[in-house]
């Protein structure tokens, strides 16, 4: 069988220019050159000089009627050719609409931090509290949560605590107090101390890195007033209010009440009563995230719907009047 | 005598332009001038791609409607070119739906499936009959082998050995260098020769190829 592996690319170039007779002189000479040197080459040559011939016995058709158009076709024609580019556009532009409108609310709700999801996350944040004690307390009373919070430069304050993420700078305690037996509390009042001391204690005199083992003991032990005696708050401190967390400017120019923190110490005496009760939080929202704030649909579902609809009635439209004849 | 030649040339291109420039502007009658120019070029350059009269016909009324509407996009050169890449471009859009969606002939067949055509010759009967047989013979085993080809080497050869154009216009159909024209036009012309050797028995002595290569 003929080989025409055998043959180069150059030579098919060759070859064609030649039973054409297209080729210019220099390329004549290297043809000729080649014929002498491949058998195969000259067979092609002759073949396909005899190929041509045959092909150019072919028959020409003729044709079975006019292709003109009429004025009709002609205004049909023109017609298709406005509409069909506008219900393609029109299905593109749906499309491309539903898709970041779907592609951002699936990324917006997956990645940020709903507040169910927060509230969900609250307790495991707080390892002190095992999961388990809020649960098995979820049917009696109520869990009670004293929040302790510094958050930045909020200053110090209570605040009713869903928290358990703070937004700044500062530190924050939630204590998620379920109705465990007292001797559970008890044993919880030396972790709490630690951190209970008050601020300025805390910060500066806050131990250097080379001598924190050292330290460590001694803000460990609290001094007996402090432990004894609840803290004050100078009156005059109470006067000025202090900027809320989260509030915008405006809100935090404008005077407002301001509600003395409930607790600047730890009372041993005091311990386990009840001070408040956070409004704001609820422990069954640690089971359903239906009474935590959803997150608002920027987009309707009927838009992203007619969205939707659109794009495939536009497409199907475009389609259609791309191949029908 | 050769300016002669030149100048009607050059009197045709300008008259072509002035159609095509009444066309572009929206004049029916000067685009249906330009159609009736080439439709028998187109006509028969769709017939060898697609192998079927009724479909051919319905490519070139396609590729004329295309044309129509992208009047407005054509950029100048070679109006022919232009014409014909739309026709092989719409015919390589018929012959993929017509993969998707294979159809039957209304043509009878043989018992071993073969279709009985019923060339045109035959009712001409100012043709002679062996010769028209021949002819006939002959068509039918190119054009079988030519549906072996893949379309561009198809289009290629069809063009330069069948309707005789050179290898600019090709070049600018297909879209491709004029050095592409030239190795795709060999290949294919290769592939003929081993079509056509298969086929010997069925082809006009005259147009037997050899087949001592075979043994080389």
């Amino acid at each position: 069988m003929f080989n025409q592996e055998k043959l180069s690319p150059r030579d098919l170039e060759l070859l064609a220019a030649a039973v054409d007779q297209n080729l210019s002189a220099p390329e004549q000479v290297e043809f000729n050159k080649r014929l002498g040197e491949s058998q195969h080459l000259a067979e092609s040559y002759r073949q396909q000089q005899k190929l041509k011939q045959m092909m150019a016995q072919l028959p020409t058709r003729s044709v079975p009627h006019n292709f003109t158009l009429t004025r009709a076709e002609a205004k049909k024609a023109k017609r298709s050719a406005f509409w069909q580019p506008m219900f393609g556009w029109a299905s593109a532009i749906s499309a491309l609409l539903f898709g970041v409108i779907f592609g951002s609310e699936l990324v917006f709700n997956n990645y940020s931090a709903s507040p169910a999801l927060m509230a969900k996350e609250a307790p495991s944040l707080n390892e002190a509290i095992p999961m388990a004690a809020v649960r098995d307390e979820v049917e009696t009373p109520p869990v009670d949560v004293i929040n302790w919070n510094y958050s930045g430069f909020d200053g110090i304050g209570g605040k009713g605590g869903a928290g358990g993420i703070s937004n700044s700078g500062g530190y924050e305690i939630n204590l998620f107090l379920a109705s465990v037996p007292e001797t559970a509390v008890e044993d919880q009042v030396e972790e709490i101390a630690v951190s209970s001391a008050p601020l300025d204690d805390q910060t500066s005199e806050a131990p250097s890195e080379e001598n924190f083992e050292e330290a460590a003991p001694e803000t460990r032990e609290m001094p007996e007033d402090v432990m004894a005696e609840p803290m004050t708050i100078p009156e005059e401190a109470l006067e000025e209010p202090l900027p809320l967390l989260g509030a915008s400017p405006q809100e935090n120019a404008e005077p407002h009440e301001h509600e003395a923190p409930a607790i600047f110490g730890i009372d041993p005496e005091k311990l386990g009563e009840v001070i408040k009760e956070s409004d704001t939080f609820h422990v069954s929202a640690l089971e359903t995230s239906e009474a935590m704030p959803e997150i608002k649909e920027v987009v309707p579902p009927s838009l992203r719907l007619g969205l939707l609809i659109s794009a495939l009635l536009f497409g199907i439209i475009w389609l259609y009047l791309k191949f029908k004849r | 005598m050769r300016e002669i030649g030149s100048f009607i040339a050059t009197n045709r291109q300008m008259e072509e332009s002035l159609l095509i420039k009444k066309a572009i502007d929206g004049d029916l009658d000067a685009f249906n001038q330009l159609v009736i120019s080439y439709q028998e070029l187109a006509f028969n350059l769709a017939y060898r791609i697609m192998n079927n009269e009724a479909a051919a016909a319905d490519a070139t009324q396609d590729a004329v409607i295309l044309m129509y509407r992208k009047m407005d996009s054509y950029r100048g050169g070679s109006f022919k070119s232009w014409f014909l890449r739309i026709v092989t471009n719409t015919c390589y859009d018929e012959l993929r739906k017509l993969k998707r969606r294979p159809t039957v002939p209304l043509e009878p067949e043989t018992d071993e499936g073969d279709l009985i055509e019923s060339p045109e010759w035959l009712a001409d009967k100012s043709v002679d009959l062996e010769e028209a047989a021949i002819n006939a013979q002959l068509e039918q085993a190119i054009q079988d082998c030519l549906d072996q080809l893949n379309p561009d080497q198809k289009t290629v050869i069809v063009m330069v050995d069948v309707s005789g154009e050179n290898y600019e216009t090709v070049s600018q159909v297909i879209q491709s260098p004029v050095g592409t024209v030239k190795s795709r036009l060999s290949r294919a012309r290769l592939r003929m020769q081993d079509c056509l050797k298969n086929k010997r028995e069925l082809l006009p002595e005259q147009f037997r190829l050899n087949i001592e290569d075979e043994n080389v």
